[in-house]
């Protein structure tokens, strides 16, 4: 064998130095086609996981739908359609035989019944659309629905918007509307805190909207453990709206553990500060 | 890297021009052989980090990388001590057992990646990877 002809000292070198440098080289093709394995099994995983995410949101979605359709739903036919029957009732034909006085009477009830489902109708539209939000924005949104908060004597609701010269796009201040008002409902239902405080910044083109309660409120692991599992409609909601704005959702308790956080961050490149 | 090119060729260059041509260049091929290590190195960290190249080992560049390390990690020493040694029988019969076979296993190398087709990229997990094989 030619290994066992080897005599001088250069060859043992050569050798030992080739075989080394191949292992060497080996080794790092080996490391590299490992990682990559091991970076397509991640990705793949993350792909999945971001699969399944998806898949909650868009149920959660079209459930919250669902719902909104049935309380409309229910509202037009049990509210609605009652009081139209019932108007309709007063303007029958048989109005025509009788006297004038029950005539007036029976017009006069019809109207007010009338007017009950145009006020119905308005409830139900402006549930759809605040116009307050439509029309003065979202300070004032947020204005009045913690004004109609407080009103119960309950919880202490108040607002402070600091950089909110300018109105965003309606679609954006209707998406953080909504995540406000679900945080609050959820903060209603479950914390049992005496008040809600909301602010408002804008720094580095990010919109910041932060709400603080002092109830029993929740972090970001609790808020993704909830988001992966069945329970939590509302917070799935407020994920998809979230996502739609582009923005991120934090939930945190401050240090001293006295109130809870949470802060939504939407990234708006074209708001002007100096209007 | 540039300036390793810049250097080397210059060496190189060099070389040529002033070395007896009566013996094996030593030198210079070895250079050429770590200068082939340096960038084929650095290129498979390159591409092991940008996030777009996932199925690396599905693209013929990574082959030919691999074969070109693997021949130049090989015959470093072989070179290095040729110049020296060629004349000694046994030293020959080493030198060509490692330069043959690696070269047989370089071109083999080649071969496949000559025969692999470059699949069309998709875009995957928000990135644009090669399809799976």
């Amino acid at each position: 064998m030619i290994l066992l002809q080897v005599q001088s000292t250069t060859q043992p070198i050569l050798l030992f130095g080739t075989m080394g440098m191949l292992a060497l080289a080996i080794g790092l093709i080996v490391f590299i086609i490992f990682h990559q394995r091991r970076v397509i099994r991640y990705q793949s995983q993350l792909q999945e996981m971001e699969e399944e995410q998806q898949k909650i949101l868009l149920n959660a979605s079209i459930r919250w739908q669902e719902e909104e359709r049935q309380r409309i739903a229910a509202d037009l036919h049990d509210d609605a359609g009652p009081l139209l029957a019932t108007a309709r009732l007063y303007l029958n034909e048989n109005l025509v035989h009788q006297d004038i006085n029950t005539q007036l009477q029976s017009i006069y009830n019809a109207k007010q019944i009338i007017d009950d489902t145009i006020q119905l109708i308005r409830n139900i539209s402006h549930s759809l659309m605040p116009p307050t939000l439509k029309n003065f924005g979202l300070e004032s949104a947020v204005n009045d629905l913690f004004q109609k908060i407080s009103g119960s004597g309950v919880v202490n609701a108040s607002s402070r918007f600091h950089d909110y010269r300018q109105r965003l796009r309606p679609e954006q201040e209707l998406l953080i509307f909504r995540v406000i008002q679900e945080l609050v409902n959820n903060i209603l239902k479950h914390s049992g805190s005496s008040f809600i405080h909301v602010t408002q910044n804008y720094n580095e083109d990010k919109f910041f909207i932060r709400l603080h309660h002092d109830g029993r409120g929740i972090t970001q692991a609790d808020f993704e453990r909830l988001n992966k599992s069945a329970l939590g409609l509302g917070l799935k909601n407020i994920q998809s709206r979230a996502k739609v704005l582009q923005a991120k959702i934090e939930f945190e308790r401050d240090p001293s553990e006295t109130y809870f956080k949470v802060t939504l961050e939407v990234p708006i490149e074209d708001y002007e500060m100096s209007n | 890297m540039w300036g390793i090119t810049a250097v080397v060729g210059a060496y190189l260059v060099f070389f040529l021009i002033t070395a007896p041509h009566d013996a094996f260049d030593s030198i210079p091929t070895g250079i050429t052989s770590l200068t082939l290590l340096i960038y084929s190195i650095f290129y498979l960290f390159e591409r092991m980090n940008d996030p777009s190249s996932l199925y690396l080992f599905s693209s013929p560049v990574f082959w030919i990388v691999v074969a070109i390390i693997i021949y130049s990690a090989g015959t470093f020493f072989p070179f290095i001590y040729a110049k020296n040694n060629m004349e000694e029988a046994d030293f020959k019969k080493i030198y060509d057992l490692i330069h043959d076979t690696l070269y047989i296993v370089k071109n083999v190398i080649f071969s496949f990646a000559i025969m692999i087709k470059t699949k069309p990229e998709r875009k995957y997990a928000g990135k644009t990877i090669s399809k799976k094989r």
